[in-house]
């Protein structure tokens, strides 16, 4: 089961928790079983960053999860140089 | 990976770029001159904040040589709509409406036409010749008077909060632990608000575009940007158009730091080059560079850091308040991402602010945000150093982050080099040096996330042995160098023997923009997956020619060698093999995309020494050290051109740049001899230290460098002029006239 970590502001969509454990095999599955779960979520997170167990994509949505994996939604961060 | 040894990665040939850029030869934006050239120019907002009431565009159309006029009313309607969240994302309403005002002025400088003439006099006069009249609106010019309570709200219809129209674009919030209990907790508590203004990259090469349209409605687009594709995308976007009929040659470019990450000029270079028939050039002046284009966010951020007698941090509480401009889009996620990531809290709470004002619409500036938040928050735990009398460094080791932490903004850190660049820096011989009169010495840290996104490249052998990479990265920092380096690590051939290209958006496949530090990282990871694929192609016709399996061949600093030790097989070197290409079965040609997680979390640590004249407030930097976890170093001269590059941007900031306005909200220090930017002279060699912690996603261990190094310096200013003075400066910059004011007061 993918284990997810909201931040506090994510908490307001997801009747206030903190982690949530979802089996998914892939940000996809995840995304959608959130949505079905918590209606008021839905396409909150379409555009979010995601991190998976420390490594952060831009574009998550087909990325396959291990069964233990971490995931935080956040952000999406470009940069200037 | 890390035991790697490596034979190119790491040494330092000659930039392939360096001949044509010193001879002139090289061709920037405004160099590209075309038959029939027009020239284009703009009309800008006498106002920081106007409804339109009337433009007439006769005077200027019945000049002699002028071919076009434009107004808001001949590019499309482009709705408003974000399409992100919270703390990022893209409005292409607001960059349509940026590059030309439609009902309302937001900025002073803001475009509301444009001319198309045969000469750019004639085209600059022209503009002068447009009448606008206009219904002037109150201006929103700082943070207090956006938020006010009776505040004149820019975007009524697009931003409410609690039920209210506000400039307040977004508000991010991070919190963890009990920061209220955690702070009863705390023996000792930094609190203190800090200011830092607008301020521009400086780029030196100001925005510039030529466009041609064809009769078979296909724009080609050359300008000096760092990243074509989103050109493309983004000029497409902003005129209502199938991105496949525009194609963006990017030229050479003479600095971005982020600032040329967006559009200004090009849809209206192309509707000029549409309504003309004929190719349109478009080249800002330096004031419009300052007026019109994205500088970065002042800022306000309050601070508050809680410890424990023995330095031991409990707690750390930020307010984040950034400008935006005029359009939402201001760096405040990654400044709350980054504020207090450097050092464990166990309880946090970070909110940040994304505020609307009647100035020029930000973009990215190198690391967008940190610095920001950083200044504030590496300026507490100076002060807290002191209040505990615990070593600047000694303290920062105690509490820095390391493998198995976890961020405020979520995830856990893997493997970085936070630790190392503080033992690096308490170990150099800056840190231990004595210290002349009226000078003072500070230490601050840094962090920069470091982005990934998508990247193709294209490597092929010509049949001398040489070879050719193309990607489609403008070459901001060096890129072109380490792809060549990369390619000849893989293949084995010296680095002069291969030619690195940067293609346009019709010979590269897709690939993300120069910026976010992830170029030689994730551009890299696929010109060295081509590379393999390429010498997997050397290795099937060594096998071809001695007549064996692939499998029988390894490939070995450019030499093929026969593993069966029963055949009569030489060494056969790659000038061997490349003239039998042709037979053996053609090009030898391999390409490879990738789109790689985040590039690798940047850390350094910084060091100065200033010296102030206590008759005039004049700040001198006499020394000044950056140390920084390069992951792994594959051109180590263009890795120190970025730490001393970054801490020169980051010294001016904190010293001397900001944008000053007059009243009416127009800037009146729009050029290089009012806008103080640091030059050679004002500065000492900045000494580097590349630290290398390689980054477990990159096969050499590559982290991104370009963005972290100005993360440290406007807090590591700030400390030493706290040493050098007494004074804590609570603003930037800290020019001679502030500097001067505060020691006067306290009698430093």
């Amino acid at each position: 089961m993918a284990r997810i970590i909201f931040s506090s502001a994510q908490r307001d969509w997801v009747d206030g928790a903190e982690t949530l454990e979802i089996d998914a095999k892939r940000v996809a599955d995840l995304l959608n079983a959130l949505y079905e779960r918590f209606p008021a979520l839905a396409g909150r997170l379409d555009h979010a960053a995601v991190a998976i167990d420390g490594d952060i994509y831009n574009d998550a949505r087909f990325q396959p999860l291990r069964t233990d994996s971490e995931v935080h939604f956040m952000g999406q961060v470009a940069g200037g140089q | 990976m890390s035991k790697r040894k490596f034979k190119y990665v790491g040494t330092r040939p000659i930039r392939p770029d360096g001949v044509e850029k010193v001879t002139g030869r090289a061709n920037y934006g405004a160099d590209i001159m075309l038959p029939g050239m027009l020239h284009g120019a703009i009309a800008r907002s006498e106002h920081a904040h106007a409804r339109i009431v009337r433009i007439d565009t006769s005077a200027a159309e019945a000049m002699d040589g002028v071919r076009a006029v434009l107004t808001g009313a001949d590019f499309p309607d482009i709705p408003n709509q974000w399409m992100g969240d919270d703390e990022g994302g893209i409005d292409f309403g607001a960059i349509a409406q940026n590059c030309m005002a439609r009902d309302r002025v937001l900025y002073h400088g803001h475009a509301l036409a444009a001319v198309a003439a045969t000469t750019t006099a004639i085209a600059q006069e022209a503009c002068r010749r447009i009448e606008v009249e206009y219904e002037v609106l109150p201006a929103v010019m700082d943070l207090d008077t956006a938020l006010s309570p009776d505040a004149t709200i820019l975007h009524p219809e697009a931003h409410v909060r609690d039920g209210q129209p506000s400039n307040i674009a977004t508000k991010i919030v991070y919190e963890g632990g009990e920061l209220d209990d955690a702070f009863t907790q705390a023996d000792v508590i930094v609190e203190r608000e800090f200011k830092t203004p607008m301020v521009h990259q400086g780029y030196i090469e100001p925005h510039g575009c030529t466009v041609r349209f064809n009769e078979d409605g296909k724009y080609t687009i050359w300008c000096s940007t760092q990243g074509a594709f989103g050109v493309q995308m983004f000029a497409a976007m902003v005129l209502g158009l199938d991105p496949n009929l525009i194609k963006c040659v990017p030229t050479e470019i003479g600095g971005g730091f982020g600032g040329k990450t967006t559009i200004y000029l090009e849809p209206v270079a192309m509707l000029l080059a549409r309504h003309t028939g004929r190719p349109v050039r478009m080249v800002m002046t330096r004031e419009e560079v300052f007026r019109a284009s994205g500088p970065t966010s002042g800022g306000q951020v309050r601070v508050k850091i809680g410890a424990k007698r023995d330095g031991t941090f409990v707690a750390g509480d930020c307010e984040i308040t950034l400008e935006a401009g005029a359009f939402r889009g201001s760096p405040a996620g990654a400044a709350a991402m980054t504020a207090l990531s450097s050092y464990r809290f166990p309880s946090y709470r970070i909110q940040s602010y994304d505020v609307v004002v009647n100035k020029p619409k930000v973009a990215a500036y190198r690391a967008p945000g940190a610095p920001i938040s950083n200044f504030a928050v590496e300026s507490c735990i100076d002060e807290l150093s002191r209040e505990l009398e615990i070593d600047p460094i000694e303290l920062r080791l105690q509490n820095a982050v390391e493998e198995g932490d976890r961020a405020p903004y979520g995830p856990v850190f893997k493997q970085i080099g936070l630790r190392e660049t503080l033992e690096q820096a308490r170990a150099h011989p800056h840190y231990s040096a004595p210290l002349g009169e009226n000078q003072g010495r500070g230490i601050a840290c840094g962090f920069w996330f470091n982005a990934g996104l998508q990247s193709s490249a294209i490597v092929s052998v010509n049949a001398d042995g040489s070879a050719i990479v193309r990607t489609g990265n403008p070459d901001i920092g060096g890129s072109r160098a380490s792809m060549a380096i990369m390619v000849a690590e893989e293949i084995g051939i010296p680095v002069e023997r291969v030619r690195p290209m940067v293609g346009d958006t019709e010979s590269v496949g897709y690939t993300d923009l120069t910026g976010g530090s992830r170029v030689t990282f994730a551009t890299g990871m696929a010109v060295i997956e081509a590379s393999q694929k390429v010498v997997l192609q050397l290795r099937e016709r060594a096998a071809i020619i001695w007549g064996v399996e692939v499998d029988d061949v390894r490939w070995e600093d450019g030499v093929a060698y026969g593993l069966n030790a029963a055949a009569d097989q030489d060494p056969m070197p790659l000038h061997v093999v490349a003239p039998q290409l042709r037979t053996t079965g053609g090009p030898v040609v391999a390409s490879a995309q990738v789109s790689p997680p985040a590039a690798g979390p940047g850390f350094a640590t910084h060091i100065c020494d200033i010296e102030v004249d206590p008759e005039t407030g004049r700040s001198q930097v006499v020394r000044y050290t950056t140390v920084q976890d390069a992951g792994k170093a594959v051109h180590p001269s263009y890795v120190e051109g970025q730490m001393q590059g970054g801490a020169a941007q980051g010294i001016g900031w904190a010293l001397n740049e900001e944008y000053v306005w007059d009243e009416d909200g127009k800037v009146e220090n729009p050029g290089f001899l009012d806008y103080r930017m640091p030059v050679a002279s004002d500065l000492p060699m900045i000494d580097t230290v590349i630290v290398e912690v390689p980054n477990p996603i990159h096969p050499y261990g590559v982290r991104g460098v370009g963005e972290t190094p100005i993360v440290p310096p406007l807090a590591t200013v700030a400390n030493a002029m706290r040493s050098a003075t007494g004074v804590r400066f609570e603003q930037l910059p800290m020019s001679p006239p502030r500097v001067l004011a505060a020691t006067d007061e306290t009698g430093s």
